[in-house]
């Protein structure tokens, strides 16, 4: 049990920082909220003095630092036991780190891609790609859902949406969109559930200002404005 | 508790693989150990291993695969002889390190011996020694292992690489200082302690083996006008 309030870095932007907030959120745990601006040069060396890596999301909870948006949710999970965002069965528990891991390793890459790239070429093979691995990972879903596991709101849910929450930015700059055809109907069945989470709403910024933010990054530059 | 014996599936030579052979024989677990070749993705292999991929871990029918997920999973089914600590914040702890050696420590591993250019080898070295430092420091200082007394997770995942740092030396002439001045004496300190475990024994193969398996990485004679090429970015020959 926890006997002091948690803070949380999180830059408003950052849609690894959202994976942990999205976990305090659904969870319900006071925290005090610290923005970070890792782009500006001396917020970020004031920053460095609390986490030496600079990352966001941070959890800093009793003296320690807790940082890498998957540690954090465990962290998070194990800290505060109720509502539980991993279910309790070792195999099912496996199964939500497998998937995670898939997202991070073959969904999240892609979405940089798409914005990094500079040739239409490689743009292409990410979308591609991008589309394939949504499709490998709504087939992993349990059928009725919505949610990745079920009914319960979960960690493989919480690595996946901000992603989600930030196609808008695919669109405007790549003229990207998930289709609505049946190989899709999954995932859109999740999404349609997810974004409607009051989680979701608190902690997602409007898609007129994650278009502006990521303009850097589509231009090849990956940096925020 | 479990009730029927798991299945680990794995490559002799694959460090990732000997990371969970090292977990379940430090929780003494009853197990099946299968050789795979992981370089033939049949449909049989491929149905027990997604990614076609070692490790992997079978247990009532179920696969779990990555090692690091695979050592978590055997220390939930398993609970005797704990590999993670139970506070939530020491966990945390040895899954921030785990991942510092994912993410700063196998990358310039793999660099050393695949990179043709000296250069690149170089910055590998360089790298390699940085993270290992910055890895040595978040060490508990009395040790001998990473957290203290008892081995764990970030020690485990960790082991099958540096009992190969003697291939690194070999092919790249890549050498962790030694010396109880040195700042790495604390990693040596660990190497040692890691190096006499049974766990590392077992599960390690001869030098003359590893020498041999990586040779693959470093080796391209045969097609040294076409790895030439490609560096210089020209047309092939």
């Amino acid at each position: 049990m926890a006997d002091s309030k948690p803070q949380a870095y999180i830059s408003w932007f950052c849609p690894f920082a959202q994976r942990a907030w999205l976990a305090l959120l659904e969870k319900g745990i006071d925290f005090e909220y610290k923005e970070v601006n890792p782009y500006d040069e001396s917020e970020r060396v004031k920053y460095l003095k609390i986490n030496p890596l600079g990352l966001v999301p941070a959890i800093v909870h009793q003296g320690h630092v807790v940082y890498e948006s998957a540690i954090c949710i465990e962290y998070i999970d194990e800290q505060w036991p109720e509502t539980p965002v991993l279910p309790n069965d070792p195999y099912r528990r496996a199964y939500e780190r497998i998937w995670s891991d898939h997202i991070s390793k073959k969904i999240v890459p892609q979405y940089y891609a798409m914005l990094l790239k500079q040739s239409h070429e490689d743009r292409e093979t990410a979308r591609k790609a991008l589309l394939e691995q949504l499709v490998v990972l709504t087939d992993a879903m349990d059928k009725e859902g919505p949610y990745f596991r079920g009914s319960a709101f979960g960690m493989v849910d919480m690595m996946l949406a901000p992603f989600v929450a930030r196609f808008p930015v695919l669109k405007h700059y790549r003229g990207f969109q998930v289709p609505t055809e049946d190989r899709y109907a999954r995932f859109n069945r999740w999404w349609a559930a997810v974004k409607e989470r009051k989680s979701m709403e608190k902690s997602t910024p409007e898609d007129e200002r994650l278009v502006d933010v990521y303009k850097g990054y589509a231009a090849g530059n990956p940096t925020m404005s | 508790m479990s009730d029927s014996k798991p299945k680990f599936y794995t490559s002799w030579f694959c460090p990732f693989a000997q990371r969970v052979w090292i977990a379940l024989l430090e929780k003494g677990i009853d197990f099946e150990y299968i050789e795979v070749d992981p370089y033939k993705k049949t449909p049989e292999w491929l149905s027990v291993s997604p990614r076609g991929l070692v490790p992997v871990l079978v247990h009532q029918g179920k696969s779990v695969y990555e090692s690091g997920i695979c050592i978590e999973y055997i220390d939930e089914e398993w609970p005797e002889n704990p590999i993670l600590p139970k506070a939530p914040y020491q966990r945390a702890y040895e899954r921030i390190w785990a991942d510092h050696i994912a993410k700063k420590i196998v990358p310039p591993f793999y660099a050393m011996l695949l990179k043709k250019e000296t250069e690149l080898q170089e910055n590998a070295k360089k790298e390699m020694l940085e993270q290992l430092l910055v890895l040595t420091k978040a060490m508990d200082p009395t040790g001998p292992y990473f957290a203290g007394s008892q081995v764990g997770l970030v020690d485990i995942m960790l082991a099958p690489f540096a009992i190969r740092f003697f291939i690194l030396k070999h092919y790249r002439g890549f050498q962790v200082p030694s010396g109880d001045e040195s700042p790495f004496s604390r990693f040596n300190k660990w190497y040692i302690a890691i190096k006499e475990r049974d766990s590392t024994g077992k599960t390690s193969a001869s030098d003359e083996e590893y020498i041999g398996i990586y040779k693959r990485y470093t080796d391209d004679t045969g097609q040294s006008l076409v790895a030439t090429a490609i560096r210089q970015g020209t047309a092939l020959p």
